[in-house]
């Protein structure tokens, strides 16, 4: 018999340490400015940065420091604090898996400015010989910050790290539970970082963000953990897939149509939805059979886009949600959040989340 | 239930030209594709040699791949070739293939050498970003400036109109391994009854190549000239950059015999460890290496001494090439001394992010014609490295289950196992 996998609520780490619930709630807002780099694209453009993390208290060796950058240190400040606000659970579990969304690294901006005063392939060569940080290729290289998280939270086992943006966190979710059913794994830390807002960050993903009427980026991590140690809250069901031509959501609908139906005692309440911004009128035609009185939180309009990080902030605040939620007086049965992901490949996916039975 | 995974299509792009046929050939011949090297343009880089795929001839034999508004860069354009030669093999159409999914690993897209250093006079990353939206033309056919890094996932499953899951995956040197093993996971477990697996990458490129110099990761030695990559040689010097792109097919036995489709070999095992070690050094006793390779043979509900063949990770970097062997010899015990071990790289380089794949496919060409390719360069083994390598292509060498080895920078471990399909 498959043996449960249950859900533990980690970190989301925001700009100026905003809390998820309060910002969809409007209690608070983070600070944006505008993105210079989008008016040269052509886009309205706006961003909340983090800036860096101090992470001197988690004592991170010399190798740590030498080959992190404040991106790979959102991740694993977040990914650490989630471990040790979890210890019990790491320290029962024997096998222990990771995965997160990763992005891709950027030199820092310093760097960038000076090698782009080059003329020639000759002169770009001389000058990366002389004055490349000796280790600038482990600090581009994304998977490092896995390798820093995996040492400094001691896990040894199964492992996958995704890109790109959501389909990223979304692929780790799925795939670290997937793992933990499949009993590679008894623990699995499963998270996700944003990339650091910078004009090439802008360029690789310009076509995606034309589909976007309006572009709000933010710098973001998020942590949480799956075992199959109890809590009050389960995974009850997951799915991915790629939508059809034209974006028919027809096999998305029905698979979570059927899932729900495996868990008649469960009553949906809150669909909890990232990559929405290019278009949440269409999103709310196409749930609106299957959502029956869900309330459809868009994490974007709170946070503003995450990338990689938006499915496990949406699973933190799902967590919390169940924690929190307030059953009706007429009200009967266990309480749902659907965590739903729509990512620029076309793949959506979702995790339902529930309260243990 | 559990579905049996068998691979029945097989896809190349390599410095040998498009195709399985061509590839395979020259690695069981030993006919080493490392030459000499330099970026376009510059005199006395450091690295000579390395094994580059000539770009113009590929783009006259496939000139759709080589799209007009330069969307698609280097590593993806030998990807999708690649993913087109593996879907021909395997006598697929695109029927039906709404639980196809697909599941890669290709290096970033960089900007070429050329885009780089063509920025002239600017003074900040906005204005290059400006002068870019200018001068559109300097965004050559290699660039990457436009290019995310799900680049090749998401053309392939476009191009394809997959509807099963869409894999990025990150995973240094072990990522294309990796793929390869959740493509299999995938299958599996009934999530889909095909993938397209493997990965494409490249790092003949200034940017990149100069920050593995700088870590002191790649050979710079001119001491043995094209015969420069020796994995397990007492003489190595580190690793040899390569470049390109092969993808397999993987399918549901199921699905696959219901069409009639050749099967070369089925993949039966899959495991992948961390190190949890300084990201600068492999673990020096193995640790994360053994527990990938365990984790398959467990996996494939296998003992050791039924695996004949290893086709080792094998870099010709000092640290590597000893801690895998040491590994080796721990996992398989008193077996290794009848294991047979090859190092692909030494024949066609290290081709970083994509190494897994084009290592995966001579592993299975290996267990279908029953024999082990060539380490070549393997002069003086290591007094470290004591296993049995095959300095020769060995032929009627017939051997059940094979291993495929990968451990990327920072401790990524990852470890195939096929089987003969009966």
């Amino acid at each position: 018999m498959l043996q449960p996998i249950y859900l533990h609520r980690g970190l989301t780490l925001l700009p100026g340490q905003a809390d998820l619930r309060q910002l969809l709630s409007g209690a608070t807002q983070l600070v944006s400015t505008a993105v210079p780099a989008g008016s040269a694209l052509d886009l309205e453009c706006h961003g909340s940065y983090l800036g860096d993390v101090d992470m001197s208290d988690l004592a991170p060796d010399r190798s740590v420091k030498k080959t992190t950058e404040r991106q790979s240190r959102w991740l694993i400040n977040t990914a650490v604090r989630t471990k040790d606000a979890l210890t019990p659970l790491f320290s029962g579990a024997e096998t222990k898996g990771l995965y997160i969304g990763l992005g891709t690294v950027d030199c820092d901006e310093a760097d960038e400015q000076a090698f782009l005063a080059s003329c020639t392939t000759q002169d770009l060569s001389d000058h990366k010989l002389t004055h490349n940080n000796p280790m600038v290729g482990l600090i581009l290289l994304n998977t490092t910050a896995t390798s820093h998280i995996s040492q400094m939270c001691q896990i040894t086992g199964q492992n996958c790290c995704f890109s790109h943006l959501q389909d990223g966190g979304a692929n780790a979710a799925i795939e670290a539970s997937y793992d933990l059913a499949e009993q590679r794994i008894e623990l699995a830390l499963v998270g996700g970082g944003a990339h650091k807002i910078t004009p090439w960050y802008l360029l690789a993903n310009e076509t995606y963000w034309r589909s976007f009427s309006k572009l709000w980026l933010t710098e973001a991590a998020a942590f949480f953990v799956m075992s199959h140690q109890p809590s009050a809250n389960r995974l009850l069901a997951r799915y991915r897939g790629r939508r059809g031509s034209g974006g028919d959501w027809t096999a998305l609908i029905r698979q979570l149509a059927l899932h729900l139906t495996e868990w008649p005692k469960h009553r949906l309440m809150q669909i909890i939805i990232s990559g929405g911004m290019p278009d949440q009128q269409q999103i709310k035609l196409q749930l609106q059979n299957v959502a029956g009185a869900a309330e459809l939180i868009f994490i974007e309009d709170g946070c503003g886009f995450i990338g990689a990080a938006s499915c496990a902030a949406a699973v933190n605040l799902a967590l919390e949600l169940l924690q929190d939620n307030v059953a009706g007086p007429d009200a009967e049965g266990l309480d749902a959040v659907l965590v739903l992901t729509l990512g620029p490949s076309q793949q959506f996916s979702y995790l339902l989340t529930g309260k243990q039975p | 239930m559990k579905q049996k995974v068998v691979i029945t299509g097989l896809g190349v792009v390599s410095p040998y030209g498009v195709g399985v046929t061509p590839f395979w050939s020259a690695v069981k011949k030993g006919q080493g594709a490392i030459s000499n090297w330099q970026p376009e343009g510059v005199s006395n880089y450091p690295v000579r040699y390395a094994a580059a795929i000539a770009i113009d001839p590929l783009q006259q034999q496939f000139p759709g791949y080589f799209p007009a508004d330069y969307s698609v860069e280097r590593r993806s354009i030998f990807g999708l070739i690649a993913a087109e030669n593996a879907v021909a093999d395997a006598g697929l159409t695109k029927q039906n293939s709404a639980r196809w999914g697909v599941s890669v690993c290709s290096g970033v897209p960089e900007a070429d050498d050329q885009t780089l250093a063509a920025l002239v006079s600017v003074n900040s990353p906005q204005a290059a970003l400006v002068l870019l939206q200018q001068r559109h033309q300097l965004v050559n056919k290699m660039g990457g400036f436009r290019c995310g890094n799900d680049l090749l996932a998401t053309a392939i499953a476009s191009q394809y109109e997959l509807e099963g899951p869409v894999l990025n995956i990150s995973g240094a040197c072990a990522g294309a391994t990796q793929a390869i093993g959740l493509a299999y996971k995938a299958i599996q477990r009934g999530e889909a009854d095909l993938m397209l697996a493997g990965g494409g990458d490249s790092v003949l490129n200034i940017r990149t190549n100069s920050a593995l110099v700088s870590l002191g990761a790649c050979s710079t030695s001119q001491r043995f000239g094209n015969n420069l990559c020796r994995p397990f040689d007492q003489d190595r010097s580190g690793l040899v950059a390569g470049e390109g792109a092969a993808m397999l097919v993987l399918e549901s036995e199921q699905h696959a015999k219901a069409r009639g489709a050749t099967i070369y070999a089925e993949l039966v095992g899959y495991g992948s460890s961390l190190d949890a070690y300084k990201v600068t050094a492999p673990h020096p006793e193995g640790t994360g290496a053994v527990a990938a390779m365990q984790a398959a043979i467990a996996d494939a509900g296998l003992e050791p001494y039924q695996i004949g063949h290893i086709n080792a990770h094998g870099t010709s970097t000092p640290l590597n090439d000893v801690v895998e062997s040491k590994a080796i010899e721990q996992v398989f015990g008193a077996a290794a001394s009848d294991l047979l071990v090859s190092a692909t790289k030494s024949v066609i380089g290290h081709w970083i992010a994509a190494a897994g794949a084009p290592e995966a496919i001579a592993t299975i060409l290996a267990l279908r014609e029953k024999c082990v390719p060539p380490t070549i360069n393997l002069c003086n083994a290591d007094p470290d490295c004591r296993l049995r390598y095959a300095r020769t292509l060995t032929e009627n060498f017939p051997h059940q289950f094979a291993l495929s080895n990968s451990f990327g920078f920072g401790g990524i471990n990852a470890s195939l196992i096929f089987g003969v399909y009966p």
